[in-house]
Protein backbone atom coordinates (compact mmCIF):
# COMPACT_ATOMS: atom_id res chain seq x y z
CA UNK A 1 0.00 0.00 0.00
CA UNK A 2 2.67 2.50 1.11
CA UNK A 3 4.53 1.25 -1.76
CA UNK A 4 2.07 1.92 -4.52
CA UNK A 5 0.95 5.07 -2.97
CA UNK A 6 4.77 6.15 -3.06
CA UNK A 7 5.16 4.98 -6.75
CA UNK A 8 1.86 7.30 -7.94
CA UNK A 9 2.48 10.17 -5.85
CA UNK A 10 6.43 10.57 -7.06
CA UNK A 11 4.70 10.14 -10.49
CA UNK A 12 2.79 12.63 -10.25
CA UNK A 13 5.05 15.19 -8.58
CA UNK A 14 7.37 14.42 -11.59
CA UNK A 15 4.81 14.55 -14.24
CA UNK A 16 3.79 17.94 -12.54
CA UNK A 17 6.98 18.98 -12.89
CA UNK A 18 7.68 18.76 -16.03
CA UNK A 19 4.54 20.69 -17.38
CA UNK A 20 5.66 23.36 -15.11
CA UNK A 21 8.73 23.71 -16.67
CA UNK A 22 7.28 23.38 -19.84
CA UNK A 23 4.77 26.09 -19.14
CA UNK A 24 7.52 28.10 -18.05
CA UNK A 25 10.23 27.74 -20.97
CA UNK A 26 8.53 26.34 -23.96
CA UNK A 27 4.40 26.60 -24.38
CA UNK A 28 3.56 29.46 -25.76
CA UNK A 29 0.44 31.44 -25.80
CA UNK A 30 -0.61 34.29 -27.54
CA UNK A 31 -3.28 36.42 -25.47
CA UNK A 32 -3.73 39.06 -27.93
CA UNK A 33 -2.01 40.48 -31.14
CA UNK A 34 -1.07 44.08 -30.92
CA UNK A 35 -3.18 46.50 -32.84
CA UNK A 36 -0.90 49.62 -32.62
CA UNK A 37 -2.37 51.62 -35.55
CA UNK A 38 -5.38 53.43 -33.47
CA UNK A 39 -3.23 54.56 -30.64
CA UNK A 40 -0.28 55.19 -32.27
CA UNK A 41 1.59 58.38 -31.44
CA UNK A 42 1.29 60.67 -35.26
CA UNK A 43 3.14 58.93 -37.65
CA UNK A 44 6.32 59.93 -39.67
CA UNK A 45 6.43 58.96 -43.12
CA UNK A 46 9.68 57.76 -43.90
CA UNK A 47 12.29 60.34 -44.96
CA UNK A 48 12.13 60.75 -48.52
CA UNK A 49 15.01 62.73 -48.51
CA UNK A 50 18.64 61.41 -48.80
CA UNK A 51 19.92 59.02 -46.16
CA UNK A 52 23.34 59.12 -44.72
CA UNK A 53 24.13 55.70 -43.64
CA UNK A 54 27.75 54.11 -42.46
CA UNK A 55 29.06 51.62 -40.06
CA UNK A 56 28.42 53.68 -37.46
CA UNK A 57 25.54 56.59 -38.61
CA UNK A 58 22.12 56.89 -39.88
CA UNK A 59 21.11 60.33 -40.70
CA UNK A 60 17.82 61.62 -42.37
CA UNK A 61 15.99 64.61 -42.12
CA UNK A 62 13.77 63.48 -38.71
CA UNK A 63 16.86 61.50 -37.11
CA UNK A 64 21.00 61.12 -36.42
CA UNK A 65 22.06 58.46 -35.13
CA UNK A 66 25.76 57.67 -33.69
CA UNK A 67 27.26 54.42 -32.67
CA UNK A 68 30.46 54.78 -30.94
CA UNK A 69 32.67 51.71 -28.79
CA UNK A 70 33.54 52.26 -25.64
CA UNK A 71 35.94 49.97 -23.50
CA UNK A 72 35.44 50.58 -20.12
CA UNK A 73 36.23 47.37 -16.97
CA UNK A 74 37.42 45.25 -19.48
CA UNK A 75 34.03 45.44 -20.77
CA UNK A 76 33.11 46.50 -24.85
CA UNK A 77 30.25 48.93 -24.47
CA UNK A 78 28.57 50.13 -27.20
CA UNK A 79 26.41 53.60 -27.01
CA UNK A 80 23.95 54.35 -29.25
CA UNK A 81 23.17 57.95 -29.62
CA UNK A 82 20.04 59.34 -31.06
CA UNK A 83 18.89 62.96 -31.81
CA UNK A 84 15.85 63.86 -33.38
CA UNK A 85 12.12 63.51 -33.69
CA UNK A 86 11.09 61.31 -30.38
CA UNK A 87 7.96 59.51 -31.99
CA UNK A 88 10.61 57.65 -33.41
CA UNK A 89 11.43 55.93 -30.34
CA UNK A 90 8.81 52.95 -30.43
CA UNK A 91 8.84 49.69 -28.99
CA UNK A 92 7.54 45.83 -30.72
CA UNK A 93 6.61 42.72 -29.57
CA UNK A 94 8.01 39.69 -30.98
CA UNK A 95 5.55 38.45 -33.47
CA UNK A 96 3.85 41.74 -33.17
CA UNK A 97 2.04 39.21 -30.19
CA UNK A 98 1.31 39.73 -26.17
CA UNK A 99 1.77 36.31 -24.42
CA UNK A 100 3.56 33.54 -22.53
CA UNK A 101 6.55 32.56 -24.56
CA UNK A 102 5.88 34.27 -27.21
CA UNK A 103 9.34 35.03 -28.36
CA UNK A 104 12.20 36.15 -31.22
CA UNK A 105 15.50 37.32 -31.82
CA UNK A 106 16.08 40.68 -31.19
CA UNK A 107 17.13 41.04 -35.19
CA UNK A 108 13.88 39.28 -35.98
CA UNK A 109 11.66 41.70 -34.69
CA UNK A 110 13.57 44.42 -35.50
CA UNK A 111 13.56 43.59 -39.30
CA UNK A 112 10.05 43.15 -38.99
CA UNK A 113 9.61 46.47 -37.85
CA UNK A 114 12.05 48.05 -40.29
CA UNK A 115 13.98 49.42 -36.85
CA UNK A 116 16.99 51.26 -37.84
CA UNK A 117 18.36 50.71 -34.63
CA UNK A 118 16.87 47.97 -31.41
CA UNK A 119 17.86 46.97 -28.10
CA UNK A 120 16.20 44.06 -26.37
CA UNK A 121 13.33 45.26 -24.10
CA UNK A 122 11.86 44.21 -20.16
CA UNK A 123 11.34 40.66 -21.54
CA UNK A 124 7.68 41.35 -20.09
CA UNK A 125 6.92 37.43 -20.95
CA UNK A 126 8.95 36.29 -17.90
CA UNK A 127 7.04 38.19 -15.67
CA UNK A 128 4.00 37.14 -14.13
CA UNK A 129 2.70 40.61 -13.11
CA UNK A 130 4.47 44.29 -13.74
CA UNK A 131 2.72 46.79 -16.01
CA UNK A 132 2.87 46.44 -19.63
CA UNK A 133 1.94 49.00 -22.07
CA UNK A 134 3.39 49.23 -25.49
CA UNK A 135 3.22 52.38 -28.10
CA UNK A 136 0.02 53.26 -26.11
CA UNK A 137 -1.44 49.87 -25.39
CA UNK A 138 -2.43 48.33 -22.32
CA UNK A 139 -1.77 44.58 -22.18
CA UNK A 140 -1.59 43.60 -18.62
CA UNK A 141 -2.24 46.28 -15.43
CA UNK A 142 -1.31 44.59 -12.29
CA UNK A 143 1.09 46.28 -9.98
CA UNK A 144 4.21 45.19 -8.50
CA UNK A 145 4.81 46.69 -4.85
CA UNK A 146 8.17 48.41 -4.98
CA UNK A 147 9.01 47.83 -8.50
CA UNK A 148 10.75 50.48 -10.61
CA UNK A 149 9.51 51.73 -14.50
CA UNK A 150 10.86 53.75 -16.67
CA UNK A 151 7.98 55.82 -18.52
CA UNK A 152 7.98 57.40 -21.92
CA UNK A 153 5.60 60.08 -22.82
CA UNK A 154 4.68 60.81 -25.54
CA UNK A 155 6.77 63.76 -25.69
CA UNK A 156 9.98 61.40 -25.69
CA UNK A 157 10.53 62.55 -22.40
CA UNK A 158 11.55 59.24 -19.30
CA UNK A 159 10.49 59.01 -15.87
CA UNK A 160 11.58 56.64 -13.32
CA UNK A 161 8.65 55.57 -11.37
CA UNK A 162 7.60 53.43 -8.88
CA UNK A 163 4.48 51.06 -9.93
CA UNK A 164 3.18 50.86 -6.11
CA UNK A 165 2.97 54.29 -6.10
CA UNK A 166 0.98 55.34 -9.56
CA UNK A 167 -1.96 53.17 -11.48
CA UNK A 168 -1.73 52.54 -14.58
CA UNK A 169 -4.50 54.33 -15.32
CA UNK A 170 -2.82 57.49 -14.03
CA UNK A 171 0.16 57.24 -15.97
CA UNK A 172 -1.95 57.17 -19.52
CA UNK A 173 -3.77 60.53 -17.98
CA UNK A 174 -0.35 62.13 -18.38
CA UNK A 175 0.77 60.65 -21.60
CA UNK A 176 2.85 58.01 -20.80
CA UNK A 177 3.36 56.28 -24.27
CA UNK A 178 5.37 52.80 -23.72
CA UNK A 179 6.57 51.17 -20.09
CA UNK A 180 9.73 49.30 -19.53
CA UNK A 181 9.07 47.14 -16.41
CA UNK A 182 12.62 45.78 -15.55
CA UNK A 183 14.98 48.00 -13.78
CA UNK A 184 16.37 49.09 -11.58
CA UNK A 185 16.84 52.35 -12.22
CA UNK A 186 20.18 53.51 -13.12
CA UNK A 187 19.75 57.28 -12.39
CA UNK A 188 17.31 58.97 -11.24
CA UNK A 189 17.24 62.80 -11.49
CA UNK A 190 20.47 62.94 -12.38
CA UNK A 191 21.83 60.80 -9.59
CA UNK A 192 23.21 57.28 -9.25
CA UNK A 193 20.65 55.17 -7.47
CA UNK A 194 22.05 51.61 -7.67
CA UNK A 195 25.06 50.79 -5.13
CA UNK A 196 27.28 47.53 -4.96
CA UNK A 197 24.91 45.84 -3.42
CA UNK A 198 21.28 46.73 -5.21
CA UNK A 199 21.33 44.17 -8.03
CA UNK A 200 18.43 43.04 -10.25
CA UNK A 201 18.31 39.40 -9.29
CA UNK A 202 21.11 39.72 -6.84
CA UNK A 203 23.64 39.31 -9.73
CA UNK A 204 26.12 41.52 -8.42
CA UNK A 205 28.71 39.93 -10.93
CA UNK A 206 29.48 41.53 -14.00
CA UNK A 207 27.59 40.66 -17.06
CA UNK A 208 25.90 41.39 -19.97
CA UNK A 209 24.07 44.51 -19.77
CA UNK A 210 21.23 46.47 -21.76
CA UNK A 211 19.91 49.94 -20.64
CA UNK A 212 18.50 53.12 -21.97
CA UNK A 213 18.91 56.24 -20.85
CA UNK A 214 18.28 60.28 -21.87
CA UNK A 215 20.59 63.12 -21.41
CA UNK A 216 19.57 66.82 -20.58
CA UNK A 217 19.03 67.69 -24.08
CA UNK A 218 16.54 65.40 -25.08
CA UNK A 219 19.32 62.89 -26.69
CA UNK A 220 18.07 59.36 -26.30
CA UNK A 221 20.96 56.77 -25.35
CA UNK A 222 21.09 53.21 -26.16
CA UNK A 223 23.48 51.06 -24.16
CA UNK A 224 24.89 47.31 -24.52
CA UNK A 225 27.47 46.14 -23.17
CA UNK A 226 29.35 42.34 -23.91
CA UNK A 227 29.77 39.89 -21.17
CA UNK A 228 30.80 36.66 -19.98
CA UNK A 229 33.74 36.46 -22.25
CA UNK A 230 37.43 36.46 -22.49
CA UNK A 231 37.78 39.69 -24.49
CA UNK A 232 34.44 41.52 -22.75
CA UNK A 233 34.05 40.95 -18.72
CA UNK A 234 30.94 42.68 -18.59
CA UNK A 235 29.58 45.27 -15.89
CA UNK A 236 27.74 45.24 -12.68
CA UNK A 237 24.77 47.39 -12.38
CA UNK A 238 26.79 50.25 -10.58
CA UNK A 239 29.49 50.12 -13.12
CA UNK A 240 26.66 50.54 -15.77
CA UNK A 241 25.41 53.71 -13.81
CA UNK A 242 28.74 55.18 -13.17
CA UNK A 243 29.10 54.57 -17.09
CA UNK A 244 26.13 56.20 -18.16
CA UNK A 245 26.45 58.91 -15.45
CA UNK A 246 30.02 59.54 -17.92
CA UNK A 247 27.96 59.75 -21.17
CA UNK A 248 25.88 62.41 -18.92
CA UNK A 249 22.61 60.78 -18.72
CA UNK A 250 20.08 62.08 -16.48
CA UNK A 251 17.48 59.44 -16.44
CA UNK A 252 19.14 55.91 -16.81
CA UNK A 253 17.12 52.08 -16.96
CA UNK A 254 18.43 48.73 -16.67
CA UNK A 255 16.82 46.51 -19.01
CA UNK A 256 16.76 42.83 -19.64
CA UNK A 257 20.53 41.78 -19.40
CA UNK A 258 23.00 38.16 -19.67
CA UNK A 259 21.90 36.50 -22.75
CA UNK A 260 19.23 38.62 -24.02
CA UNK A 261 21.71 41.60 -24.39
CA UNK A 262 21.51 42.42 -28.46
CA UNK A 263 21.82 45.85 -30.14
CA UNK A 264 20.77 45.97 -34.22
CA UNK A 265 21.61 48.77 -35.83
CA UNK A 266 21.54 49.48 -39.77
CA UNK A 267 20.32 46.10 -40.40
CA UNK A 268 23.21 43.71 -38.31
CA UNK A 269 23.79 42.56 -34.56
CA UNK A 270 26.29 45.32 -33.54
CA UNK A 271 27.36 43.28 -29.93
CA UNK A 272 28.25 39.82 -29.63
CA UNK A 273 25.14 38.85 -27.53
CA UNK A 274 26.87 35.06 -25.16
CA UNK A 275 24.71 33.24 -22.69
CA UNK A 276 26.99 30.69 -21.90
CA UNK A 277 30.59 33.12 -22.78
CA UNK A 278 31.49 29.99 -25.14
CA UNK A 279 30.69 31.68 -28.77
CA UNK A 280 28.31 33.69 -30.08
CA UNK A 281 24.31 33.35 -29.96
CA UNK A 282 20.96 35.60 -29.83
CA UNK A 283 18.42 34.78 -27.42
CA UNK A 284 14.84 35.22 -27.95
CA UNK A 285 13.23 38.15 -25.97
CA UNK A 286 9.27 39.05 -25.65
CA UNK A 287 10.17 42.89 -27.04
CA UNK A 288 12.63 45.34 -27.98
CA UNK A 289 12.90 49.13 -27.55
CA UNK A 290 13.73 50.46 -31.01
CA UNK A 291 14.08 53.60 -33.41
CA UNK A 292 12.09 53.73 -36.94
CA UNK A 293 9.46 54.81 -39.02
CA UNK B 1 1.20 -1.03 11.17
CA UNK B 2 4.18 1.05 12.49
CA UNK B 3 7.72 1.30 11.86
CA UNK B 4 10.42 -0.03 13.33
CA UNK B 5 13.38 1.55 14.85
CA UNK B 6 15.81 -0.50 12.18
CA UNK B 7 13.03 1.70 9.43
CA UNK B 8 13.75 4.99 11.23
CA UNK B 9 17.53 4.34 11.27
CA UNK B 10 17.29 3.52 7.49
CA UNK B 11 15.00 6.98 6.85
CA UNK B 12 17.83 8.90 8.48
CA UNK B 13 20.33 7.64 6.37
CA UNK B 14 18.18 8.20 2.98
CA UNK B 15 17.89 11.30 4.67
CA UNK B 16 21.73 12.20 5.03
CA UNK B 17 22.32 11.25 1.33
CA UNK B 18 19.55 13.43 0.11
CA UNK B 19 20.43 16.29 2.12
CA UNK B 20 24.24 16.06 0.72
CA UNK B 21 22.59 15.54 -3.02
CA UNK B 22 20.22 18.94 -2.34
CA UNK B 23 23.51 20.57 -0.91
CA UNK B 24 25.90 19.71 -3.38
CA UNK B 25 22.96 20.24 -6.81
CA UNK B 26 22.14 23.61 -5.27
CA UNK B 27 25.72 24.66 -4.87
CA UNK B 28 26.69 23.64 -8.30
CA UNK B 29 23.63 25.03 -9.77
CA UNK B 30 24.80 28.36 -8.23
CA UNK B 31 28.33 28.25 -9.28
CA UNK B 32 26.57 28.14 -13.29
CA UNK B 33 24.53 31.45 -12.88
CA UNK B 34 26.22 33.92 -13.40
CA UNK B 35 26.63 35.54 -9.87
CA UNK B 36 22.39 35.14 -9.74
CA UNK B 37 21.60 34.46 -6.45
CA UNK B 38 18.87 32.30 -5.05
CA UNK B 39 18.02 31.70 -1.35
CA UNK B 40 15.74 28.87 -2.35
CA UNK B 41 18.64 27.20 -4.59
CA UNK B 42 21.11 27.34 -2.03
CA UNK B 43 18.63 26.66 1.21
CA UNK B 44 16.94 24.10 -0.18
CA UNK B 45 18.96 21.54 1.52
CA UNK B 46 17.36 23.00 4.70
CA UNK B 47 13.84 21.27 4.29
CA UNK B 48 15.13 17.21 4.62
CA UNK B 49 17.77 18.66 6.68
CA UNK B 50 15.66 19.90 9.79
CA UNK B 51 12.24 18.33 8.04
CA UNK B 52 13.67 14.71 7.59
CA UNK B 53 17.04 14.25 9.56
CA UNK B 54 16.65 16.71 12.47
CA UNK B 55 12.98 14.97 12.94
CA UNK B 56 13.80 11.34 12.29
CA UNK B 57 16.93 11.45 14.69
CA UNK B 58 14.62 13.07 17.32
CA UNK B 59 12.25 9.87 17.02
CA UNK B 60 15.13 7.13 16.64
CA UNK B 61 16.37 8.52 19.92
CA UNK B 62 12.35 8.94 21.95
CA UNK B 63 11.59 5.98 20.53
CA UNK B 64 7.73 6.96 19.87
CA UNK B 65 7.60 5.67 16.25
CA UNK B 66 5.19 6.52 13.02
CA UNK B 67 2.93 4.67 11.49
CA UNK B 68 3.98 3.73 8.11
CA UNK B 69 1.26 5.61 6.60
CA UNK B 70 1.71 8.61 8.58
CA UNK B 71 5.13 8.55 7.79
CA UNK B 72 5.07 8.10 4.03
CA UNK B 73 2.82 11.35 4.00
CA UNK B 74 4.88 13.09 5.60
CA UNK B 75 8.52 12.08 3.52
CA UNK B 76 6.24 12.95 0.72
CA UNK B 77 5.46 16.36 1.98
CA UNK B 78 9.02 17.10 2.51
CA UNK B 79 9.88 15.90 -0.96
CA UNK B 80 7.27 17.79 -2.50
CA UNK B 81 8.73 21.24 -0.70
CA UNK B 82 12.06 20.15 -1.59
CA UNK B 83 11.10 19.92 -5.72
CA UNK B 84 9.48 23.12 -5.01
CA UNK B 85 12.30 24.71 -3.27
CA UNK B 86 14.47 24.08 -6.41
CA UNK B 87 12.26 24.68 -8.96
CA UNK B 88 11.64 28.30 -7.36
CA UNK B 89 15.62 28.57 -7.48
CA UNK B 90 15.73 27.59 -11.05
CA UNK B 91 13.12 30.19 -12.48
CA UNK B 92 14.22 32.55 -9.91
CA UNK B 93 18.18 32.34 -11.41
CA UNK B 94 16.61 32.42 -15.10
CA UNK B 95 14.72 35.46 -14.04
CA UNK B 96 11.04 34.28 -14.13
CA UNK B 97 8.01 33.22 -12.00
CA UNK B 98 5.40 30.94 -12.22
CA UNK B 99 1.55 30.79 -10.44
CA UNK B 100 1.86 26.92 -10.72
CA UNK B 101 5.16 26.98 -8.12
CA UNK B 102 2.83 27.44 -4.61
CA UNK B 103 0.85 23.93 -5.67
CA UNK B 104 4.37 22.78 -4.53
CA UNK B 105 3.98 24.41 -0.93
CA UNK B 106 0.31 23.71 -0.26
CA UNK B 107 0.74 19.73 -1.13
CA UNK B 108 4.24 19.96 0.96
CA UNK B 109 2.80 21.57 3.46
CA UNK B 110 -0.51 19.61 3.56
CA UNK B 111 1.01 16.67 3.38
CA UNK B 112 3.29 16.99 6.48
CA UNK B 113 0.55 18.43 8.39
CA UNK B 114 -1.56 14.69 7.18
CA UNK B 115 1.85 13.17 8.41
CA UNK B 116 2.08 14.76 11.66
CA UNK B 117 -1.69 14.07 12.42
CA UNK B 118 -1.23 10.24 11.57
CA UNK B 119 1.82 10.38 13.85
CA UNK B 120 -0.47 12.06 17.13
CA UNK B 121 -3.18 9.67 16.09
CA UNK B 122 -0.75 6.46 16.35
CA UNK B 123 0.78 8.23 19.54
CA UNK B 124 -2.85 8.22 21.14
CA UNK B 125 -3.61 4.77 19.91
CA UNK B 126 -0.87 2.75 20.85
CA UNK B 127 1.56 4.81 23.74
CA UNK B 128 -1.73 6.07 25.79
CA UNK B 129 -3.10 2.68 25.70
CA UNK B 130 0.32 1.24 27.22
CA UNK B 131 0.39 3.51 30.02
CA UNK B 132 -2.67 2.95 30.81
Amino acid sequence: MKKIFNICYLSILSIFTIFVLLNTFILSEVYQVANNSSKNKTLIEPSDSEKTITETTYKDENIDIELKTYRENDTTIYVASVKGDSKLLKTALANNSYGKNVTAKTSTIAEDNNAILAINGDYYGAQEKGYVLKNGVIYRNIAVSGKEDLVIYEDGTMEIINESDMSLENLLEKGAYNILSFGPGLIINGKISVDANDEVGKAMASNPRTAIGVLKDGTIIFVVSDGRSNDSEGLSLLELAEFMKSLGCVTAYNLDGGGSSTMYFNGKVINNPTTSGRGTSERSVSDIVYIGY
Amino acid sequence: MILSILDIKKTIIKYIFFTIFILVFGQIYEHFSFGVISNYMIYAFLIPLILGLLINTIIYFTKIVPSKMGSCLYNNGIITLTVGSILRGVLDIYGTTNMYLKIYLYAGVLLIIAGIVFYIINIIKNYTFKII
